[in-house]
């Protein structure tokens, strides 16, 4: 990236111009960087997520909810705070009024339609609400784009919803979540910054590296090692002690 | 503590979702195979060509307009409803009967009128169930009737049976039993038991009550889960691998239902398999797949025997595939032919005895077998042997003068006569041909006849028609 810069600067580029640049390139290498923390929550550790986008829609809902205009600076409670209250008002809106309306005939899209526009009311509430009892203006200040990218995930919730049962959709997204959140402290830190400015091309190399190590990557996900405890933590050959139903493998 | 390296060795038996995506389902699956599976119908034809049993289709809907074309006072009272390219179960009705109003019944007693019943067809055209909630096609099919078998075992709902096949080799089986919880359908993540099966004779092994753990008994009853049989359990294995085989299909999990006048049909091909199979049957895919992989399969049977010599459990069946010999217990359950009739037979439990030489049976029971003829004869014969000789050498030498064995043996049914030293003294007696029925193997003997009514078992089989059991002193 340097050299780049360093070529632009001969054409007579402003410092704010340069600025600028750098910004779009951090901005645009964080979003493989997001990709490939979601590729290992999902490959090596084994959390489950709404779809492929969501954890990338959340983590920068959450980075632009941080974003401080004034001195160009991230605010990481600022964002995560902002971020979580949205997430929890969708995710809780969503599914209550997905619950009140699930028994009558219609066909989806209406549904999902009905749904958010409570999702929608409710975080216009919550602005006010946030405003009067709070007496603080952050957030009327939101970002308007985040809280509408925020807001698609509702579709994917009742989606989800429809076909599987409620503590599943929680836990998957709980599991989404937690990949956002994670993402959202990576990319946040200065030395993240410093590193893709200043290593721009190690930087490539590594994720390249690091997503072939993740695409080949066979063995068992960490959460499978619970889902398979019983089969992966056990002591003796034999089973259930009297070894009737054990299988003669021994090589 | 269980140590590290056991649990290495452990996972390395586990099959994970990585590696069955990456070695297994990609390399083995053909992109042609996966439309097949992903699409009931043409998974229907495609079997029905290949003369694989398949439940019957009743129609089959479109779009809107089809739908609205449709009498639906023209389908039968019982009937299943599914989305062709539904996944996971996911929008599958079955209805039992119909009421007197025209409202058809499910499972758990809900009632369904006509027009619930188009909103329920238009959900599933909507894609509300399929893959990417891409725009669907309903389907309409005959309810399978449960077997018999499992009529106990199973709430409302027919089990399931899904044989996993690899390389032409069904390498791990599943029962699903549908329980109240699941609401009679056979889906683990609805709360249904999955049962192992047991490769070799079709039999439950372990059991997982849907994602709750293990189970020994059938939720609510006293029924034991394990030692359920499989009806037609060959002919399952030879459908599966034939299945797998029209379809392109390298690695498949393929769903059975069994019909209580059809037998099996098969009524799912899927590409990707579930890993909860590995629960159910408390033992590792991955282990079995790499067994199952360099082998050269030549044709089914040859696939059937594999799977049931590589993975067909019990310890036992290892032991008679090496040795050729059936293992049994000390106390045995045993079948006595009848002399004239073979199907006609006496089902009991026999004494295992190796230290007596010769089988013997009970008087009364040889009577019933029909060889009353060859005992009056025999008493006949021997009635003139005193009683006082006690002496082995005197026997010897008496039914020697009288020539007893040969006046004995000129009877069809007696075939030898043998003379028994006991506590109670010496008695000359008479062989019958007997035919027996071990641990499913038949076996030729020769059997003493007397009076064995006041012992516990009528029957008492000696070393001499055991050659071809080993006996196992700890089997009950």
């Amino acid at each position: 990236m340097d050299t780049l810069i360093e070529i632009l600067r001969n054409r007579n580029l402003t410092k704010e111009e340069i600025g600028l640049l750098e910004n779009s390139f951090l901005l645009l290498m964080t979003l493989p960087i997001v990709t490939t923390i979601s590729g290992i929550a999902r490959y090596i550790i084994g959390l489950k997520s709404l779809s492929v986008y969501a954890p990338i829609v959340l983590t920068f809902a959450f980075y632009e909810l941080g974003y401080i205009e004034a001195d160009k600076s991230t605010n990481v409670i600022q964002g995560l705070k902002f971020g979580l209250v949205l997430f929890m008002i969708v995710l809780l809106v969503s599914t209550l009024t997905y619950k009140l309306i699930r028994r009558v005939r219609m066909h989806y899209t209406p549904k999902a339609t009905i749904v958010l526009m409570a999702v929608s009311i409710s975080v216009i509430m919550a602005m006010c609400f946030g405003t009067l009892l709070f007496e603080k203006k952050g957030l009327i200040y939101l970002d308007a784009f985040s809280v509408i990218m925020i807001m698609t995930l509702s579709d994917q919730f009742v989606s989800l919803l429809s076909r599987k049962s409620l503590n599943h959709t929680l836990i998957v997204a709980t599991q989404t979540l937690t990949t956002s959140v994670i993402s959202y402290s990576i990319i946040s830190l200065n030395a993240t910054k410093d590193f893709a400015l200043n290593y721009s091309l190690l930087l490539i190399l590594g994720l390249l590296f690091i997503n072939f190590f993740v695409g080949k990557f066979i063995g068992l996900r960490l959460t499978e090692y619970i889902r398979f405890k019983e089969l992966i933590f056990r002591d003796t050959e034999e089973e259930n002690g009297d070894g009737k139903h054990k299988q003669n493998k021994k090589k | 503590m269980v140590s590290i390296s056991k649990i290495r060795k452990n996972s390395k038996k586990v099959l994970g979702r990585n590696e069955r995506y990456l070695e297994y389902i990609r390399p083995h699956n053909r992109r042609n195979a996966f439309k097949i599976a992903d699409d009931k119908v043409i998974t229907k034809r495609l079997l029905a060509k290949h003369d694989i049993p398949v439940p019957k289709m009743i129609r089959v809907i479109n779009s809107y307009e089809e739908l609205e074309s449709i009498d639906f006072n023209e389908l039968p009272s019982s009937f299943v409803i599914k989305p062709v390219h539904g996944v996971r179960g996911g929008g599958v009705d079955i209805f039992y009967n119909r009421d007197s109003e025209g409202q058809w019944i499910r499972a758990d007693k809900s009632k369904v009128s006509i027009s619930r019943l188009k909103t329920l067809c238009r959900d599933i055209i909507d894609g509300k169930y399929s893959l990417n909630n891409e725009q669907d096609i309903v389907l309409i099919e005959e309810r399978v009737k449960t077997h018999k078998g499992f009529r106990y075992h199973t709430f409302k709902g027919a089990p399931d049976i899904r044989i996993i096949v690899f390389n032409n080799i069904p390498v791990m089986a599943m029962l699903r039993l549908p329980t109240e919880r699941s609401k009679g359908k056979a889906n683990l993540d609805q709360g249904a038991i999955g049962s192992g099966i047991d490769m070799a004779v079709g039999k439950t092994t372990h059991s997982i009550y849907g994602k709750a753990g293990a189970i020994e008994k059938i939720p609510h009853t006293r029924l034991p889960v394990s030692g359920l049989r499989m009806p037609y359990w060959h002919r399952i294995l030879k459908y599966s691998i034939e299945a797998s085989k029209a379809a392109g299909l390298g690695f498949a999990a393929i769903d059975f239902l069994i019909d209580r006048d059809l037998g099996p049909v098969i009524v799912e091909l899927n590409a990707r398999a579930g890993l909860s199979i590995q629960l159910a049957n408390d033992t590792g895919l991955r282990e079995r797949l790499k067994k199952a992989g360099g082998i050269k399969v030549k044709n089914v049977e040859h696939g059937i025997r594999l799977s049931k010599d590589l993975f067909g459990g019990e310890i036992e069946e290892g032991i008679e595939a090496i040795s050729g010999k059936n293992v049994i217990g000390l106390i045995e359950s045993i079948k006595v032919f009848s002399k004239d009739d073979e199907s006609k037979y006496e089902k009991l439990k026999a004494k295992i005895d190796t230290g007596a030489t010769i089988t013997s049976i009970d008087t009364g029971l040889a009577r019933e077998l029909g060889y009353s003829e060859a005992i009056d004869f025999a008493d006949e014969n021997l009635k003139s042997v005193p009683q006082s000789i006690q002496d082995l050498s005197e026997v010897k030498k008496y039914a020697k003068e009288q020539q007893l064995e040969k006046k004995l043996t000129e009877h069809p049914d007696i075939a030898d006569t043998a003379i028994i030293k006991q506590s109670g003294g010496i008695t000359y007696r008479i062989l019958i041909n007997i035919e027996l029925e071990i641990s499913d193997r038949k076996v030729s003997a020769k059997a003493t006849v007397f009076d064995r009514s006041n012992l516990n078992y009528k029957v008492l089989v000696g070393s001499r028609d055991l050659k071809n059991f080993l006996i196992d002193v700890s089997r009950k």
